[in-house]
């Protein structure tokens, strides 16, 4: 398989999620469960315990078992494009932790290009007169039209003014990315051109095993930690390969939250038992299947769904963006985020911007989906 | 003496196993209908949207199905179970209800009659009889109605014979809020659908699948602007509304509208 097969850019409407009939049924029937059990407490949660005398690997053991991707290797199917359209714009979609970002800010880098700064709180709420002042004659690449408008009344008008310039060719040619959950709501709002949108299709369950597998740099066999399976496939083992199907359906084929995933879920071994080092046990890592459980209080009321839909529309919001964004005060804002940061919902990025965890955005999806709020739609 | 001879003859001996059957298959429906008129909406009301409603509107349909159920087995313990039989009881049972309890028996066939024909729901927002809320359950004689106020109305079933029902969302999620904006004639007509749009779609509570639409009218000293979208969830339409309202007006005064001066209906 090569590199780039792994990262395929297409047009939209041949988006597809990954699919695996037998498997989706109990990954759904799964959900379901979990959601009964938070229900009925009762029930009881099933924890893992098979596992309790594995330790989690530290994040400096960890970077000699995975090397960290290149994704400048991906980059050559975007500068094709822009060969191609170069006179015009055209819009990438990017999946939350598909990876398509990443490969597209290596492209951005090698390239050279000018890449436009997104408008202040102030630019944004006086329609983006400064903003648009300051357009560069070169080309020029917009990485987040999350980023560029805000969801408040005077919020939209900027947004209005970029799709005219755009439409009317006054820009010169450039590149513009948009989260998939700002591309979902603003279709619902403006004509946006979704039959020029590309985004990089969802990882298939062979090409996120093939991708994982390449990642690994480590002679450590990895086994399922509750049924002793191998977790990438081999010819050997008749039942290898079955969690990393499970899990490129769990991420919906988003590769780098399946590579979170997957690094937060490796166990192994006490490290100081040395003794054993050679053994073929100590040769072993450990993966455990069970994913992340996230508790979301009911205490806020609707505050913590309206924030986190927020934070995911705008692909991570300051403070600033957030009071002026939502009617309720101060205290009630900062506190639910505080809260939600100890439940390791959020986090603050060095930027100061709230953003949800990668461990957490399934789970944030759900919780906002089974409440009726619009998800990305590009997922299903 | 004969008459009473054949009226006697309908019904089977009445022995103590009888007695203990029938009283066991009122229990049983008795338990039942008390754990399907708890679980059910508990369950429901940790869901949300169209799951949530269907939950919700099952209850007084497996009441239903509960109640005939244990009348068809306690029938037979009763009656010897033949049409003759049947005929003679029932139209007896009619007959009495029809004179002495003619209200009582309308609401309750009224009650049926809801619950096949499904005026309204659980979890539906309707009016009757000039009340308006939350329809939280639907009793075999009468509708119990929550008003925003928190208030709890009990409606009889058989009003449904006489009266107009309003049903606001009807067994589905989506309900449509209106907020309503008065402003002077000669203002922009455009601008204020454009803000007012954009007003809609600010508002965390909006559901934006589902269409905004800005209905206009002139009307006597002003002109009219119904800003019309639809909530996440029915339940946040006064939260909505409100929010439409305040962002709405704030956003019209920013930008130099004014609103009208004169009242009219």
């Amino acid at each position: 398989m090569t590199d780039s097969s792994y990262f395929k850019l297409v047009p939209l409407h041949d988006f597809c999620l990954p699919h695996e009939s037998g498997v989706e049924v109990r990954l759904r029937a799964s959900v379901w469960l979990k959601r009964l059990k938070n229900l009925l407490p009762f029930l009881g949660k099933s924890s893992f315990e098979v596992g309790h005398e594995l330790g989690k690997i530290s994040s400096g053991r960890l970077k000699s078992f995975m090397r960290e991707e290149d994704w400048s290797s991906y980059t050559k199917q975007i500068s094709n494009i822009w060969g191609q359209k170069k006179p015009g714009i055209f819009c990438i979609i990017d999946r939350p932790f598909s990876g398509g970002r990443e490969i597209v800010r290596a492209w951005v880098r090698e390239e050279n290009l000018l890449e436009i700064c997104p408008p202040s709180l102030e630019q944004i709420l006086e329609g983006g007169d400064s903003w648009f002042a300051a357009w560069p004659d070169s080309p020029w690449v917009l990485d987040g039209l999350e980023k560029c408008f805000l969801r408040h009344p005077q919020g939209f008008q900027i947004l209005r003014n970029l799709l005219g310039k755009i439409f009317r060719g006054e820009l010169g040619p450039g590149l513009i990315v948009c989260n998939s959950w700002s591309w979902s709501f603003l279709s619902q709002m403006f004509p946006l051109p979704a039959h020029e949108a590309l985004i990089f299709q969802a990882q298939s369950v062979e090409s996120m095993a093939g991708w994982l597998q390449g990642l690994c740099k480590t002679s450590h066999t990895i086994r399922n930690g509750h049924t002793g399976e191998a977790v990438f496939r081999n010819e050997t083992e008749e039942n290898s390969g079955k969690d990393l199907q499970k899990l490129c359906l769990y991420t919906q084929g988003s590769a780098r939250l399946a590579w979170h995933l997957f690094l937060d879920r490796l166990r192994s071994r006490p490290e100081n038992s040395d003794a054993e080092e050679n053994s073929s046990d100590q040769k072993t890592l450990w993966w455990m299947n069970s994913y992340p459980e996230i508790s979301f209080s009911e205490q806020g009321g609707l505050l913590p769904a309206f924030l986190l839909n927020l934070i995911l529309l705008h692909g991570g919001l300051s403070e600033s963006f957030l009071l002026k964004a939502l009617n309720f005060s101060e205290a009630e804002i900062l506190g639910e985020l505080i809260r939600m940061k100890s439940a390791r919902i959020l986090f603050q990025n060095e930027g100061k911007q709230w953003e949800v965890e990668p461990l957490a955005y399934l789970s944030v999806r759900e919780y906002l989906g089974s409440r009726g709020f619009l998800v990305d739609r590009m997922s299903s | 003496m004969m008459e009473t001879e054949k009226l006697s003859s309908i019904f089977n001996q009445m022995d103590i196993w009888t007695l203990v059957q029938l009283l066991v298959i009122a229990s049983v429906a008795g338990l039942l209908i008390s754990l399907s008129q708890r679980v059910l909406p508990f369950l429901a009301n940790h869901l949300f949207g169209r799951l949530r409603l269907l939950l919700l509107a099952s209850v007084p349909l497996a009441r239903l199905f509960i109640l005939v159920t244990a009348f068809c087995l306690a029938i037979p313990l009763i009656v010897e179970p033949s049409l003759q039989n049947m005929v003679a009881l029932f139209g007896s049972i009619g007959l009495a209800l029809g004179f002495a309890l003619k209200d009582y028996a309308s609401s309750l066939i009224a009650g049926i009659v809801a619950v096949y024909e499904m005026p309204y729901r659980n979890g539906d927002w309707v009016e009757i009889a000039g009340t308006y809320g939350e329809v939280r359950h639907v009793g075999m004689r009468t509708v119990q109605i929550v008003t925003p106020d928190d208030t709890v109305v009990f409606i009889p079933h058989l009003k449904i014979w006489q009266e107009l029902v309003f049903n606001a969302n009807s067994g589905h999620p989506h309900l449509q809020c209106v907020a309503s904006f008065y402003l002077m004639p000669q203002e922009n007509g455009s601008l204020v659908r454009q803000i007012l749009k954009d007003v809609a779609y600010a508002s965390p509570y909006l559901n934006p699948t589902l269409p905004v639409v800005v209905v206009v009218t002139e009307k006597f000293g002003g002109t009219e602007y119904k800003l019309k979208a639809y909530p996440i969830d029915g339940r946040q339409q006064f939260q909505f509304i409100s929010d439409l309202s305040v962002l709405g007006m704030k956003s019209l005064l920013g930008a130099g509208l004014s609103p009208a001066r004169i009242p009219f209906p």
